[in-house]
């Protein structure tokens, strides 16, 4: 096809009990035109109308849960803690969903040291996180027994949610490394639930260790584990691209990202992505602006809320 | 081997699709909702006043095939109501499926719950649209007719929010604009305080919620009139209304009903616990807009600049119809832009120089006039009707308004353009 598609943005928390945010009320909404302040209605629709929520609100937020939580913690290996959390079965539901994070901090440390962690998968009243440690927000994590103060749920954690959800009775491929297997669970779950053979491809990476093989198996996912994502993993996923899957999701650094759309771009067909959501998320409300960034068409996102086509040659692009 | 993509069910866009098709094109109509004809689904109004010369206009050009289909869905005919002569009433049970019918006879294919939510573009020439569920179209010329009202944010913000109307937004998506994906610039209607927009100007009752004496005189008459209790007349309503043919006094004083399947009350919504109180609607209830106690839906707001052929300025390959092409209110008028759309499309798309009706014929003036209000930089300042206001007015001032055929026919002959709407412009072998 000849031309460019020019694709509309859309809200994770559009049409959910999140929305109007402090977006809206800011006039910086990401779908609604008249809340941005243009005088017309044009919206990429998300089954409700986020004006009319506004206006119905009368000017009211709802605020995420924050409360305090007993936590059951392992280290996998040196550097790899694993965190088990009892929460309340109506936030374990919205939390099982492919992309939904928590922010997790110690009791008792300010507010800037919480860190956002992918929800891997969950089990009854039980959601099970995996951190690596990095740095000072995952040290403090690391170093603290007892209770955390978890804020959720967010959903942004992966881009391409549409087409994850869209995807139908076909075949989807799953190559996931490091700590964005975290994301992988999820992401298989919702395939399944499509009616998708689903297929994955592991690396260890900066992880150390692959942690999410079992629970994929057990979700009945084609599993194949590697060494290196880079020199064994991507020649599977250039075999697997013949059987022209649906959708193909990445999870792990934009790298890995780059690296598979370049191998979906070279087998020119209708295969879909999706990809785990690497930005410095901060707040999770589209507030702070440290994970904003800007498509390929020059428009000015925060990451932490805005879904967008992972496009192939389109307007959006993936990365900037 | 010439495609046109139709972009919106309505009227404009069912008349469109037929001219195409009829010039020889290959054409695809898509359509956001489960049925065809959008508001026409709840009007029905036919051939009131200068509807009928612009009818019989549109069927000397060779658009007789609407015309033919609507004779079957007549549920009245010749009826007469306050400033409104020999109108007809189309039943809005029975159209969407006759015209259906014959849009499928001509082998255009329908698309229904296929939402338009993205275009490609090359330079000024749009090459394909994108639905909702991902599907690319590609099409060598195509129409806008995706009309001018809604969604419910503009329903909500100039209006009173969303009134659960036949469109139906909240299940179906709201109405996007190829025109305005294509980058393309839109204008709203402005009422005399300056806010933009204007409301539908009738509401739809259930019939069996109406009194039996009611009925019976309505489904006899076609037409019923009550006269309101004063403390009910609320003049100011009439200025809401995007019908201006309607928008006389009379029509705040009284209760006009019409029988096109629903009740059709004449005003674009009433408080039911007023209505309640009128003999013979204590039982009332609205069947479009399901919340026509509240208010109705908002129209005229994304009109496209356009040229004298409907072609959109800056946009090579896209023409309008219906309100899309300005405002123009009413089925007729649908029908009569979205056939020269239509057709122009294809000429576009073969390279010809489009159709310019002349201003001797109702259409040619119609689309005139409002270019002339583009030009001037009035757009959107005035509405226009065949039926009614002042259009009628001119139409009768230029002679244009007639009943005899014979002189339609005449005044389409001299203009060189009898059938024009008929005749293959791709020969069959090549389509």
């Amino acid at each position: 096809m000849q031309g460019a598609v020019q694709w509309s943005l859309a809200c994770v928390d559009a049409g959910s009990e999140f929305c109007p945010c402090y977006l809206g009320m800011t006039g910086e909404c990401l779908v609604c035109s008249l809340l941005r302040g243009e005088d017309f209605c044009s919206c990429s629709w998300s089954g409700s109308c986020s004006y009319l929520n506004q206006r119905w609100s009368r000017g009211r937020i709802k605020e995420r849960r924050k409360e305090e939580v007993e936590v059951e913690k392992e280290e996998l290996t040196p550097g790899l803690i694993s965190f088990r959390l009892r929460l309340e079965q109506e936030l374990v539901r919205e939390l099982n969903n492919p992309g939904s994070f928590l922010f997790l901090r110690p009791v008792g440390v300010p507010e800037a040291a919480a860190l956002p962690v992918s929800v891997v998968d969950t089990e009854g009243r039980e959601v099970w996180l995996v951190v690596v440690l990095a740095g000072p927000k995952t040290r403090l994590l690391s170093e603290t027994d007892g209770k955390l103060v978890v804020h959720g749920p967010y959903y942004n954690g992966v881009l391409g949610l549409a087409t994850l959800k869209s995807a139908r009775a076909g075949t989807a491929v799953i190559v996931a490394g490091g700590v964005g297997q975290s994301t992988a669970v999820l992401v298989a779950r919702q395939l399944i639930r499509g009616g998708n053979r689903v297929k994955a491809c592991l690396a260890p990476g900066s992880a150390g260790r692959i942690y999410v093989a079992e629970k994929l198996r057990g979700l009945g996912v084609e599993v194949t584990e590697v060494k290196s994502m880079r020199t064994e993993g991507l020649p599977f996923l250039a075999q697997w691209l013949k059987e022209k899957p649906l959708v193909v999701f990445s999870g792990g650094p934009d790298s890995l990202h780059r690296a598979v759309m370049e191998l979906v771009r070279k087998e020119d067909g209708d295969t879909e992505l999706g990809c785990s959501q690497n930005s410095v998320i901060c707040c999770g409300d589209g507030l702070c602006g440290s994970c904003v960034d800007f498509l390929a068409d020059g428009r000015r996102v925060p990451k932490c809320k805005a879904q967008y086509r992972i496009a192939k040659g389109g307007s959006h692009g993936w990365l900037k | 081997m010439v495609k046109i993509v139709v972009v919106g069910g309505g009227w404009a866009g069912c008349a469109a699709a037929l001219a195409a098709r009829l010039a020889g094109a290959e054409v695809i109509v898509l359509e956001r909702t489960d049925m065809l004809l959008g508001a026409g689904l709840v009007g029905g109004i036919m051939l009131n006043n200068g509807r009928y010369t612009a009818a019989e206009e549109i069927i000397a050009l060779g658009g007789n095939a609407i015309f033919s289909t609507l004779e079957g869905t007549y549920r009245h005919r010749n009826i007469e109501f306050p400033g409104h002569s020999h109108a007809s009433l189309y039943d809005v049970h029975k159209i969407e499926t006759a015209i259906r019918a014959l849009l499928e006879r001509h082998n255009i294919e329908i698309r229904t719950m296929n939402r338009v939510v993205a275009v490609a573009k090359e330079d000024e020439r749009v090459t394909a649209v994108v639905t909702e569920d991902g599907e690319t179209l590609e099409g060598d010329a195509f129409v806008d007719a995706s009309g001018t009202s809604g969604p419910m944010g503009n329903c909500l913000r100039y209006g009173h929010g969303c009134a659960l109307c036949v469109q139906r937004c909240p299940a179906f998506g709201p109405r996007t604009s190829l025109v305005a994906l294509a980058g393309g610039r839109e204008y709203p209607a402005v009422k005399a305080d300056g806010s933009y927009g204007a409301m539908s100007g009738s509401c739809k009752l259930a019939k069996d919620s109406l009194a039996p004496f009611l009925l019976e005189k309505l489904e006899k008459n076609g037409v019923v009139e009550i006269t309101l209790p004063p403390e009910m007349v609320n003049p100011g309503k009439l200025k809401l209304k995007v019908c201006e043919h309607y928008d006389i006094p009379v029509y705040a004083e009284r209760i006009i009903l019409l029988d096109t399947g629903h009740v059709k009350l004449m005003a674009p919504f009433i408080p039911l616990k007023d209505l309640r109180q009128v003999p013979g609607f204590e039982r009332a209830r609205f069947a479009d807009p399901y919340a026509g106690g509240k208010g109705n839906s908002i129209r005229l707001l994304a009109m496209a600049f356009r040229n004298r052929a409907l072609k959109v300025d800056g946009l090579d390959n896209v023409f309008v119809g219906g309100e899309k092409q300005g405002p123009a209110i009413g089925h007729t008028e649908a029908i009569a832009t979205g056939m020269l759309a239509g057709h122009n499309a294809v000429r576009c798309a073969l390279g010809m120089e489009p159709l310019v009706l002349p201003r001797s014929l109702a259409t040619g003036e119609l689309i005139g006039s409002i270019s002339d209000d583009l030009e001037r930089g009035e757009a959107g300042w005035r509405r226009y009707s065949f039926s009614g206001a002042g259009f009628f007015h001119l139409m009768r001032e230029k002679n244009l308004y007639t009943l005899c055929r014979t002189e339609i026919r005449e005044r389409v002959a001299k203009a060189g353009l009898l059938g024009v709407y008929a005749r293959r412009l791709i020969p069959a072998q090549e389509s």
